[in-house]
C-alpha cells in the first residue's frame, strides 16, 4: 500500500511543482506524421526535346493522365538555326514534316502502336491522340522526315503515376523529373525568344469551342448517356437492362438539367419536354425488364427527338421542327 | 561459296528483312486513336449510322436518304481518309455527297475527327489485307457488257452466259479496285484519282492485282458478303467473308481457303473441287463470283488499253 502511494506521489510531483510555478505546460506538439505533399495534377505538361538542330516542344494534356484517359499530344516542331533567322527569330517552324509516333510501354517489351501525327492549323504544329489502357511509364518515340532527312526524338509519359517528383516526409521536393530523355533540354531554354507563331501547345484546338458552353456540356452529357444506353440495349447478345436503366436515369437527369437552360428559341422548351417524356418511357421499360419496349423507346428517342431537335437547333438544316424529316436535303 | 558472294547474300537477306519490316510497320500506322474514336462515334454518329456502323441507327428511321453502311468494303475503300475527313467535318453539303449528314466541325476537333476515322477503318476490310504491299490504287464501278466496242461487249456477255447462264442485271455492276506497287514512300495506300495525268503515272508492270467486294449466294440462297483478291494473272489470291459474326466467318473462310490459287487468265474456270452436295453449291457460287470479278477486271483493262494506247503504258 505504501509503495503504491509512493509511486502516485512521484508521478504527480512534477505536475504539482509546475502548477506551483504558475507555468502551465503547453500541450506537446503532435508527432510528425509521414504525410506527402501532393500538388494538384497539372492540366498540361510541356516537354522539350532536341534532336540535332530540331526542337520538339511537346505539350501533353492532361499533364498527369490516368489509364483510359485520352492524351492529347501537341507538338511544335522547329529548327534552331546557329544564327537567328531574320523573320522567325531563333525558332523556324517546320511545316511539312511527315511525323509518326510509336508508343510502347516502359521496357519496350509490349507491342508498339504507331500513329500518324497530323498537321494542325498553326505552322509547325502537329498532334495526335492516344488512350493508354494501364498504369505505366510509356515511351513515345517521334520519328519523321523533313527535306529528305530523317530525325527522331523520344520522351516518357507516366500514366497513373502522380506526383512525378519525389516528395520526402518533410514535404521537401527533390527535383527529379519522372521523364528522362538522353538528349532532353532544360524545360526553359535560356536565350530563346517567344516563337514566331502562336503557340501554347495544348492551346491547340483540341476540345471544340462550342462544347464549352453550358448547353454544349449538357448536350455532350446527354449524348454520352444515350450512347451508353444504346450499347447496353443493342450491342451485346442480350440487352443489359440494368445498365440501360442506369443510363436512362442519368439521361433523364440530364434532360432536366438541359431543359432548365433557357434558350431564345420558342421551340426549345417544348422539344425538351417531349424528350423528357420519351426518356421517361425508356426508364419505365428498362426498369420493368421489358427489353423490346426499352429498345423501341430508345429508337424513338433517336429518331423523333434527338435528330429532330439537332437538325433544327444545332445544324440549322430546317426552319421548324415540323419540317423534319420532309424538308431534309 | 566465296566470301564476297556470302557477304552479298547476307546483305540481301538483311535488306529484304528491313524492307519487309518497313512494309509491316507501314500497314500498322493508325490515323488516330481507335479507343477515343469508338467513344466519339457512339456519341455523335451512332444515332444514325448504328452502333456497329450498320447504317440502321435509331435516328435513321426518319431520314429520306439512309445513312451509309460503314462496314461495306466497297464503299469505304473507295474513299480515302481525306474524303472521309471532309465528310465528317463539312457534312454532305460541304463534301458534296448526297444525304442529310450534317457538319461536325463545331463539335469535333481535327484530331477527334481523325480518331473517328481510325475507328471507321476498323469496321471494314482494308485493301492491305489482300495485298500487303499495295501503295496506290484505283477504284471504278464497271457494268459488264456496257463498256467498249461491240465485239468486246458481246464477248463479255457470251463468256458469262457460257458458264453461268442468265445473269441478273444487278450483278453486272461491280466496283473494281486495281492495286499497284509503285514503291512510293507512304504511310498507307493512296487512292489515285481518275485524272489522266495521275493515271498515266501508273505502269502495267507495277500492277499487283484486283480486289472486289461482292455477294456470294451460299446454300439455301443465303447471301454471304465476300472480298475477293485476284492477282494480275487472275488467280485467286484471297477469298474471305466480310461478315461480322466470328463463328460464321471462321466457318466460311475455312471453306474459301480451298479456292486460293485457282483460276488463270484466259482459262475457263473449273472449280469443281468438292464431292459433297454442299461443297458443290459452294463451287458453283465461287465460280459465279470469280467470273463476274474477272469480267469486271477485263472491263477495267479494256478501258486502260483505250486510254493509254498512244504511250504504250498498257
Amino acid at each position: 500500500m505504501r509503495s503504491i502511494l509512493f509511486i502516485i506521489s512521484v508521478l504527480l510531483l512534477p505536475g504539482l511543482a509546475a502548477a506551483a510555478d504558475g507555468k502551465a505546460k503547453e500541450p506537446k506538439a503532435p508527432v510528425k506524421t509521414q504525410t506527402k505533399v501532393v500538388t494538384e495534377k497539372p492540366r498540361v505538361r510541356t516537354v522539350q526535346v532536341k534532336s540535332g538542330a530540331l526542337l520538339f516542344n511537346v505539350s501533353i494534356e492532361p499533364g498527369a493522365p490516368d489509364p483510359g484517359q485520352v492524351i492529347a499530344f501537341s507538338i511544335e516542331l522547329a529548327e534552331v538555326p546557329p544564327v537567328p533567322d531574320p523573320i522567325y527569330g531563333e525558332k523556324i517552324p517546320i511545316k511539312d514534316a511527315e511525323l509518326t509516333a510509336r508508343v510502347t510501354d516502359a521496357d519496350g517489351a509490349g507491342y508498339t502502336l504507331a500513329y500518324r501525327v497530323h498537321t494542325l492549323q498553326d505552322a509547325g504544329s502537329y498532334g495526335f491522340h492516344y488512350t493508354p489502357i494501364r498504369k505505366d511509364n510509356y515511351r513515345v518515340a517521334l520519328s519523321g522526315i523533313h527535306n529528305g532527312k530523317s530525325f527522331k526524338a523520344e520522351l516518357r509519359v507516366p500514366v497513373g503515376i502522380w506526383p512525378f517528383i519525389k516528395v520526402d516526409a518533410e514535404g521537401n521536393v527533390s527535383r527529379v523529373p519522372a521523364q528522362t530523355a538522353s538528349n532532353r533540354m532544360p524545360a526553359l531554354p535560356s536565350g530563346l525568344k517567344t516563337p514566331a507563331v502562336p503557340t501554347g501547345a495544348g492551346a491547340g484546338r483540341l476540345p471544340a469551342a462550342s462544347v464549352n458552353t453550358l448547353l454544349g456540356e449538357a448536350m455532350q452529357a446527354l449524348g454520352e448517356q444515350f450512347a451508353r444506353a444504346g450499347v447496353a440495349l443493342l450491342s451485346g447478345r442480350r440487352p443489359d437492362l440494368k445498365e440501360a436503366k442506369a443510363a436512362a436515369d442519368l439521361l433523364r437527369a440530364g434532360v432536366e438539367k438541359a431543359a432548365a437552360l433557357k434558350q431564345p428559341d420558342d421551340e426549345y422548351d417544348g422539344l425538351m419536354q417531349e424528350l423528357g417524356q420519351a426518356v421517361q418511357e425508356l426508364v419505365r421499360a428498362a426498369g420493368a425488364g421489358k427489353a423490346k419496349n426499352a429498345q423501341k423507346a430508345f429508337s424513338r428517342i433517336g429518331s423523333r427527338h434527338c435528330n429532330r431537335c439537332h437538325f433544327k437547333m444545332r445544324w440549322k438544316m430546317i426552319e421548324h421542327s415540323s419540317d423534319f424529316p420532309a424538308r431534309l436535303p | 561459296m566465296n566470301k564476297p558472294l556470302m557477304l552479298l547474300g547476307g546483305m540481301a537477306v538483311i535488306l529484304g528483312l528491313a524492307f519487309s519490316a518497313v512494309a509491316d510497320e507501314r500497314s500498322q500506322v493508325l490515323s488516330g486513336d481507335v479507343a477515343n474514336g469508338t467513344r466519339l462515334f457512339r456519341v455523335h454518329c451512332a444515332v444514325c449510322h448504328g452502333f456497329g456502323g450498320s447504317g440502321q441507327g435509331a435516328g435513321a428511321a426518319n431520314l429520306k436518304t439512309k445513312p451509309a453502311y460503314l462496314r461495306d468494303g466497297s464503299l469505304m475503300n473507295a474513299r480515302d481518309d481525306r474524303m472521309l475527313y471532309r465528310a465528317v467535318q463539312l457534312g454532305c453539303k460541304g463534301a458534296g455527297c448526297s444525304g442529310a449528314m450534317p457538319a461536325f466541325s463545331d463539335v469535333l476537333s481535327m484530331l477527334s475527327t481523325w480518331d473517328i476515322l481510325a475507328y471507321l477503318r476498323t469496321l471494314h476490310m482494308p485493301l492491305v489485307d489482300f495485298f500487303p504491299k499495295v501503295d496506290s490504287y484505283l477504284v471504278k464501278r464497271y457494268t459488264i457488257g456496257k463498256i467498249g466496242d461491240e465485239k468486246f461487249k458481246e464477248g463479255q456477255v457470251e463468256r458469262l452466259e457460257d458458264v453461268l447462264g442468265k445473269v441478273d442485271s444487278k450483278d453486272l455492276s461491280q466496283t473494281v479496285f486495281t492495286l499497284f506497287r509503285t514503291n512510293r514512300r507512304s504511310l498507307g495506300p493512296e487512292l489515285v484519282p481518275q485524272q489522266p495525268q495521275k493515271l498515266a503515272q501508273l505502269k502495267k508492270g507495277n500492277k499487283i492485282g484486283y480486289v472486289l467486294f461482292m455477294t456470294l449466294i451460299g446454300s439455301r440462297g443465303k447471301k454471304v458478303p465476300i472480298g475477293l483478291g485476284l492477282d494480275s494473272g487472275y488467280a485467286i489470291v484471297k477469298l474471305v467473308t466480310t461478315q461480322t459474326d466470328p463463328g460464321l466467318s471462321a466457318e466460311y473462310n475455312e471453306k474459301f481457303k480451298r479456292y486460293e490459287g485457282l483460276g488463270k487468265r484466259g482459262d475457263k474456270p473449273d472449280f469443281k473441287i468438292s464431292k459433297d452436295k454442299l461443297g458443290k453449291i459452294f463451287d458453283k457460287a465461287v465460280t459465279r463470283v470469280y467470273m463476274l470479278a474477272v469480267e469486271a477486271a477485263n472491263a477495267y483493262e479494256f478501258e486502260e488499253r483505250e486510254r493509254s494506247w498512244a504511250d504504250g503504258t498498257f
